[in-house]
């Protein structure tokens, strides 16, 4: 937060600076050319543009999360009303426009100062023979040059046209001033919130609604069209980068078609609108190909591991770091049943069972039940000794539980093969046709992955949906909020802990069991902590407790990066950069729950306990971010 | 109805119970008053089974179950339940039911489920929607939001929630924890009124209260509290005119 205006400029300019320095050593620049100027202004400017949005003073509720407009005297230096009434600052009457103005044009002189100081400090040095450190050696004198526009063989002979320095500060200076206009002009037209029952009502406010409603609605299904058109044979566009760009699209798709049934009037519209979306993501397995097809179906894998993770930690408030254990258990108790690798644990027991040890010994649907009754068991395990702890402490001994499951799976050499892992694990068939008649002519082996992902995670979100709004899912909710008043209501807390654990883990189970068939072969290093933390991020960056945001969330986290691959080193980068972004402007997940948006101010008439009990509640999730502004909550209607 | 005999209710080391004996009768209003940190509180969540008792009994008497007048008022025979051997979760099924200090509301939860919370315990379709009824007969003002969160409601509907979704489970003594708090006036008379309403119709209640005298008017009998024992006990009406009482804590 900004406490006086210039210095609070000058700082955004500094970490504007840090961030464009860190992506120029890392050598963005070099790669981009002849471009990389503008290319950084324009990450400058929308750097400015986020941090112009919610630092500025506040205009109902679009002050920084978490913090109040009033703690940003910075904005108050001239009387609000004072910097109204001249040029572009008429746009924001009373709200410090020209302010905005300001600051946004401070911090675009800094950044570019700064970035000039340090392109001629480094043409300098180069210019006069200076060795500079081997690893800054080859990355620096190109990405140098791209930002100057020379080549680095310019920049040793001293030959760079001074004018170029003052061409970097003015770039910077113009992306802060369109970033704060943009910012001002946002604010202006009270785009600000970007809840979807504001964008729904802002559509029907639009002279042409309905256009713009249809338009919306119709997004998805354009995307599916030219998803199919870009898979036919002879079609080509993009170049090298087709597939990719397809898979952008297939998940761009996906998700506004969440968004798209939201759009859709309540009621016939929006089933009519969500039976087409079904049918038209049901058609992708069978048009996309096997790279596209591969990624949809973990995406969709990690949809049931969200959906499950979120009884356990959205619905039942209970943080549980380790749920990648109920992941491995299922996959594992599947390549058991499945592959030829057999423990002699195993063929004893089958010797005493007088069960003859063929391979497989269960068939992928026949084995469902299996694993899924396995991983609950675990999941009732993990349960009974954390049932007394809370918050941190109940994260910190999950986590360990996760990494148990994953040791055990590593060193119990003679019954899970160790690091060797599980190989040839069978694919699913179906009706007693074998998995091969799947993966032929019209469906490849990973499409056809893909779809009974499909099918498992609607039946997972349909339990999940149903949990929600039932008797079971209510007392949930209220043993997150307050565990002694629900059990003097009646609520059974052991019971009720071990359920939630065992349903989210049966989730899990069904997930693994068609991630090890998926991967063909799998080892203990697939059940690592990250996959339990690619869990948790995707479900609090879709909004904890919403199916809707989960599918979304795994959508961004899962598919995303892979169509980043294409651009290689800036994928983390660039994935991070995204993530933050998000956060700052959707703090409650992209769909956040209607629960979860509810602000709940507390009472100055609840005694102390309460307060402190709140406390432990947040405590108990500690990335949840901040409960949304209110103007979400009231904006809640059914859309 | 409810005996306390001798409970002893520690927090760690700290002894806040030092060894209470009450007993509330069928169809009365009693009232536990007391200055802050006396052991009010405790009391109630120590009936409840929030809290464990380390020594003493508490007994639910039996008869009190099936409608009838017990078999030895006042006085525990063994046919009594002893709650104090029980999980909270299971003497809330027994039909012992609390209105927490500081209403403790489930912020998140809509006010309709609020009160499905209060019928957690039950099974019968039909009796939950007579007893909606009559919360809402009691508390139009809570028909009026029931889809609105818990949270959002102001501190007095917080409070009338609160004692809505205690008698959700059709209780046979509903334990209220200071009710008035933090209400203004009006509300506070509108709320000792309707406890009153309630009793009317035949529930047991233990009323704890920082406002003695407002309780004390509509109690049948009282208990005065001090650090972690009883003090004084009788009719309410005799305990408003105890001089000792008026002076410690009527402000007289
Ligand atoms: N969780 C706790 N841990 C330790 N001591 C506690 C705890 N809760 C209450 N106490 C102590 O027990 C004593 C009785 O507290 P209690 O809450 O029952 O008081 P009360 O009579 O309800 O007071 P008030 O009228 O202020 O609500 C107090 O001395 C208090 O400090
Ligand atoms: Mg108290």
């Amino acid at each position: 937060m900004t406490p006086v205006s210039a210095n609070g400029a000058i700082r955004n300019g500094l970490i504007a600076f840090a961030f464009l320095g860190y992506l120029i050593l890392i050598g963005i620049p070099g790669r981009l050319g002849g471009s990389a100027l503008p290319v950084l202004a324009l990450v400058a400017a929308l750097f400015f543009w986020v941090k112009l949005r919610f630092d500025a003073p506040d205009t109902g509720g679009a002050g920084l999360p978490g913090g109040s407009a009033e703690g940003k005297p910075g904005w108050q230096i001239g009387a609000p009303g004072q910097s109204s009434g001249r040029g572009v600052g008429a746009l924001f009457p009373g709200r410090g426009g020209t302010l905005v103005l300001r600051h946004g044009l401070l911090a675009g002189v800094t950044t570019g100062l700064l970035i000039a100081g340090m392109s001629l400090a480094f043409a300098s040095a180069i210019g006069s023979g200076a060795s500079i450190q081997p690893v800054l050696d080859k990355i620096v004198p190109v990405n140098v040059g791209a930002l100057i526009g020379v080549s680095p063989g310019q920049i040793a002979n001293d030959d760079v046209p001074l004018f170029r320095y003052p061409l970097q500060v003015l770039f910077f200076t113009v992306a802060g001033l369109f970033a704060a206009l943009a910012a001002v002009a946002a604010r202006a037209r009270n785009l600000q919130t970007t809840s979807m029952a504001r964008l729904s009502a802002y559509l029907d406010s639009l002279p042409f609604r309905t256009t713009a409603r249809f338009a919306g609605i119709a997004l998805p299904f354009l995307l599916l069209a030219y998803i199919v058109w870009l898979g036919i044979p002879g079609v080509s566009a993009f170049g090298s980068n087709e597939g990719t760009v397809r898979l952008l699209f297939t998940l761009i798709a996906t998700g506004s078609g969440l968004f798209a049934i939201r759009l859709a009037h309540p009621g016939r519209e929006q089933k009519i609108v969500a039976l087409l979306l079904a049918l038209g993501v049901l058609t992708m397995p069978f048009i996309l190909d096997q790279f596209q097809n591969s990624v949809m179906g973990l995406v969709f894998i990690f949809v049931m591991m969200g959906l499950g993770l979120n009884i356990v930690v959205g619905y039942a408030g209970l943080l549980d770091l380790g749920y990648v254990a109920f992941f491995a258990i299922g996959a594992y108790t599947y390549a058991f049943l499945s592959a030829p690798f057999s423990s002699p644990y195993i063929s004893n027991l089958l010797n005493l069972l007088g069960i003859s040890p063929e391979i497989p010994l269960l068939g992928y649907w026949t084995a469902l039940p299996v694993a899924m009754l396995t991983a609950a068991i675990g999941g009732i395990l993990l349960g009974i000794p954390v049932l007394r702890l809370r918050g941190d402490y109940l994260a910190i001994v999950t986590l360990g539980f996760g990494e148990i499951i994953r040791l055990f799976m590593l060193n119990l050499g003679e019954l899970t093969n160790g690091p060797r892992g599980i190989l040839e694990i069978s694919q699913p068939g179906l009706f007693g046709l074998p998995p091969q008649s799947f993966s032929s002519g019209l469906l490849s082996s990973q499409g056809w992955i893909f779809l009974v992902a499909l099918v498992s995670s609607a039946v997972v979100a349909f339990v999940a949906i149903r949990l929600n709004d039932s008797r079971l899912g209510r007392a949930w909710f209220a043993m997150q909020e307050d565990e002694d008043v629900a059990e003097a209501t009646g609520v059974h807390l052991v019971r009720t802990k071990l359920l939630a654990f065992a349903i989210g883990a049966t989730f899990a189970g069904m997930a693994g069991q068609l991630y090890a068939s998926r991967q063909i072969n799998i080892f203990p290093e697939n059940f690592s902590l990250f996959v339990s933390i690619d869990a948790l991020a995707l479900i609090i960056v879709g909004g904890i407790g919403s199916p809707a945001g989960i599918v979304l969330g795994a959508l961004a986290l899962k598919g995303l990066p892979e169509v980043l691959r294409g651009v290689d080193e800036y994928r983390i980068v660039t994935f991070a950069a995204l993530l933050v972004i998000m956060m700052i402007v959707r703090p409650a997940g992209i769909l956040p729950s209607a629960r979860r948006r509810v602000q709940v101010s507390p009472t100055d008439e609840q005694g102390p306990t309460t307060a402190a009990e709140e406390r432990e509640n947040d405590a108990s999730l500690p990335a949840q971010g901040p409960p949304a502004r209110p103007e979400d909550a009231r904006s809640e209607e059914p859309a | 109805m409810l005996i306390l005999d001798s409970v002893h209710t520690y927090y760690g080391h700290i002894h806040a119970l030092k060894g209470i004996s009450l007993t509330v009768n069928q169809g009365e209003i009693v009232t536990l008053i007391g200055s802050n940190g006396a052991g009010k509180t405790t009391t109630l969540n120590t009936i409840s089974g929030v809290l464990p008792a380390r020594a003493g009994a508490i007994y639910l008497q039996e008869n009190a179950r099936s409608g009838g007048p017990p078999a030895h008022p006042g006085r525990a025979n063994d046919s009594d339940i002893r709650l104090d051997q029980l999980p909270a979760h299971q003497v809330a099924r027994l039909g012992v039911s609390q209105s927490p200090e500081g209403r403790k509301i489930f912020a998140r939860l809509s006010v309709q489920e609020n009160l499905a919370m209060g019928a957690f315990a039950r099974a019968d379709a039909d009796g939950i929607s007579q007893d909606l009824e009559r919360v809402f007969q009691l508390f139009p003002r809570l028909q009026e939001r029931l889809s609105q969160p818990g949270g959002t409601l102001s501190g007095g509907e917080q409070q009338m929630l609160a004692i809505g979704r205690a008698l959700m489970s059709r209780p046979r003594i509903l334990l209220l924890d200071e009710p008035s708090m933090g209400l203004a006036p009006i509300l506070v008379q509108q709320i000792f009124q309707i406890i009153r309403e309630i009793n009317a119709q035949g529930m047991t209640i233990l009323l704890v209260e920082q406002n003695a005298q407002a309780a004390l008017h509509i109690a049948n009998r009282g208990y005065v509290l001090e650090t972690g024992n009883i003090v004084l006990s009788g009719d309410a009406q005799d305990l408003l005119a105890d001089p000792q009482v008026a002076e410690a804590y009527l402000g007289i």
